[in-house]
């Protein structure tokens, strides 16, 4: 198949050695790229049972055959392993422009095995591998790496980056790469600070064969017309995420401390207006038509972003109501290199946990300069961050606070009040990497264009399941997030590309085997449906203000709506998947 | 009665770039009298009264504050 440059890069970083392998074509048509494909290879190649951090898990980056062509959005790089946070498989996506350098050098993945003995970095130059040390660069922030590294090796190089929190093995680490653009979730950082990997320098003079050019350009052109730049998409060009903090804001699902009630009529200080306001710059991704990256700098406070979810999370989640200290606390989570959802949550548990005089961690909620000092402290595990480091699962177990704890699966909840948008709880609860916006977005039907009653169980299943199937082969084909395209356009860029025939069947079918594959990997590591669950407070308090007030998920309407997606998948009323059920699905 | 309306995101471009308008509306209107004034669909967006999302039935009066969301796919 075009699209594909039919070439895996295998990397022993125990032996320094690297070697070049055909893809396999057989799994390519089956699961496309990306997440789907990148699942398949780990699932085949890792032993049941590894320790995440252990020099026998594995790395996988994985590009996708729409990457590096005129196809708009397909910019993405897809990172997969077993993550350190839940135990799961994890998949995490990554914007800038690495994931077309990688092509361009010539792999459609690369797969990093064992671990270097002593810190080092990677230096791809299309064949040519090095194994570079970078014992003065450990301990470093994320930003002082990435600068470091364009300055020796040229301003034409992409490069992937860990900051202290990757090195020090957080659950909560996350890759950096274009400084700003991270795979935040799931501690994919810590699994490359196990590796004692600095940093992936990658630089590729070649291109992608695309089996049909001429309908391509022209495809392409009419499609960017009438089906990307346009008002349904341009919100991520004109705001960029942080459109939704009113809108999450209006519809009752903006949290506010630590979950315990929603935000109302507090966003004026950190919405899309101020951001706006503040704003010193725009930037997109390789191919992208969309553009949603923000500068925004206010005094000493700089950073891409903030994105959504951390300024629900970092802002009213932690009771702080202010921009330039939400960008701040973005700029030092980015340069520490920890992700901004999961170490805001456990910083607000904290501040309730203190509150409520359960245990004293030292912070209050609105207290900014306490706050600020909270990403350094977790990153290098000094001071009460040793503990904080631990992610709240943990800490839960140890200090009690289980029921406000707000994770699933080990992974702390993204920036959307469930109780508001019930279908999110449940697409929380059953998304393969623990709880996560990214695998389906029910939120759009229920708050955003209200074509669905958010306060009922009725019908939740099949709308989470419908996600699920379309973001899982969107994030294969690799299509951006922020790319509303339909099925049957990806089906047609993807028979473009590859000259295979793809139809928009093809899509869920493909979208349905990944789904079932992420869950296999989960079952085979001792995942039940037991763990498809959502700490208490959800269940049990309701929420006092906004348009949601009032309402929680009855725990028997979430064990209704639970059923109701196993059956629709096919599984066992404890929702694993039956031995006759994984031979019939071929995966 | 008068409401200001507010559009969100790429949706200010139909108020010219401007960030809001006064709307004249008649006593007694609802939101599905505004959208259908200024030109948009009862179904497909997000619709704010004085901070909080309503329906299109829901009535309006003098000296509301209206916001009209895009509809989005991810965050």
């Amino acid at each position: 198949m075009f699209g594909y440059q039919n070439n895996v890069l295998r990397i022993d970083l125990t032996a320094q050695t690297a070697k070049q392998e055909p893809l396999n074509m057989e799994w390519a048509k089956k699961y496309i790229g990306g997440k789907g494909l990148g699942i398949r290879y780990l699932y085949e190649e890792l032993k049941p049972n590894t320790d995440p951090l252990s020099p026998e898990n594995k790395l996988i980056f994985m590009t996708a055959p729409l990457t590096g062509t005129v196809v708009p959005n397909s910019g993405k790089l897809a990172i997969i392993s077993r993550s350190p946070a839940t135990g799961t498989i994890l998949d995490c996506s990554i914007g800038g422009h690495i994931a077309i350098e990688i092509k361009y050098a010539g792999y459609d993945a690369i797969i990093l095995e064992g671990a270097l003995k002593e810190p080092g970095y990677l230096y791809i130059e299309d064949d040519k591998i090095e194994f570079i040390p970078a014992n003065d660069l450990w301990g470093k922030g994320s930003h002082e790496t990435e600068s470091f590294l364009l300055n020796k090796h040229g301003r034409d190089c992409k490069i992937m980056t860990i900051g202290p929190a990757g090195e020090n093995l957080l659950p909560m680490a996350c890759i950096n790469s274009d400084y700003y653009r991270q795979a935040g979730r799931g501690g994919i950082g810590a699994v490359m600070g196990s590796k004692k990997l600095k940093a992936v320098v990658v630089k590729g003079s070649g291109g992608v064969k695309v089996a049909d050019m001429e309908k391509a350009l022209t495809r392409v052109h009419e499609i960017l017309r009438q089906d990307t730049v346009t008002e349904d998409n341009l919100w991520a060009y004109t705001d960029g995420t942080a459109t939704l903090v009113e809108a999450c804001e209006a519809g009752g699902v903006l949290p506010s401390k630590n979950f315990q009630d929603a935000t109302v009529n507090k966003s004026e200080g950190f919405n899309s207006d101020r951001m706006i306001e503040a704003r010193k710059g725009k930037r997109g991704c390789g191919s992208c038509a969309l553009g949603c990256g923000n500068f925004t700098k206010i005094g000493d406070a700089v950073v891409e972003g903030p994105e959504f979810e951390t300024l629900s999370l970092a802002g009213p989640n932690c009771g702080v109501h202010e921009l330039k200290a939400i960008v701040k606390f973005n700029q030092l989570c980015d340069d520490f290199g920890l992700d901004t959802i999961s170490a805001a949550v456990t910083v607000s548990w904290a501040m309730e946990m203190t509150e409520k005089g359960l245990k004293d961690f030292g912070i209050r909620f609105g207290d900014i300069e306490g706050y600020l000092q909270m990403p350094e402290k977790i990153a290098r595990r000094s001071g009460i961050g040793a503990e904080l480091a631990l992610g709240i699962k943990e800490l839960s177990k140890r200090y009690g606070g289980e029921e406000f704890a707000m994770q699933s699966k080990g992974l702390e909840f993204p920036g959307y009040e469930p109780r508001g948008s019930w279908a999110m709880g449940l697409a929380y609860a059953v998304a393969d990497r623990g709880a996560c916006h990214m695998r389906s977005y029910p939120i759009a039907s229920e708050v955003y264009e209200g074509t669905v009653e958010p306060y009922t169980g009725e019908g939740k299943a099949k709308l989470v399941y419908d996600g699920q199937v379309y973001n899982a082969v969107k994030f294969s084909g690799i299509i951006c997030d922020f790319w509303g395209l339909g099925l049957d356009t990806l089906a047609e860029l993807l028979t473009i590309v590859t000259g295979e025939t793809f139809t928009e069947a093809d899509m869920e079918t493909i979208g349905d085997r990944i789904i079932h594959l992420a869950r296999a990997f989960n079952q085979r590591e001792g995942f039940t449906g037991k763990d498809d669950t959502l700490p208490r407070r959800i269940f049990n308090e309701t929420l006092k203000s906004g348009v949601a007030a009032g309402q929680r998920i009855p725990e028997e309407v979430f064990g209704k709506m639970l059923s109701e997606y196993y059956e629709i998948m096919g599984w066992q009323p404890d929702g694993t998947i039956s031995p006759e059920k994984l031979e019939e699905l071929a995966l | 009665m008068k409401v200001q309306v507010k559009l969100s995101g790429p949706l200010r471009r139909r108020f010219d770039g401007v960030a809001t308008k006064m709307i004249e509306l008649p006593e007694g209107a609802a939101v599905r009298d505004l959208l259908k004034q200024i030109g948009f669909p009862e179904v497909g967006y997000m619709i704010a009264v004085n901070g909080m999302r309503v329906y299109p039935a829901e009535p309006l009066k003098d000296g509301d504050k209206v916001v009209i969301f895009p509809p989005t796919t991810g965050g």
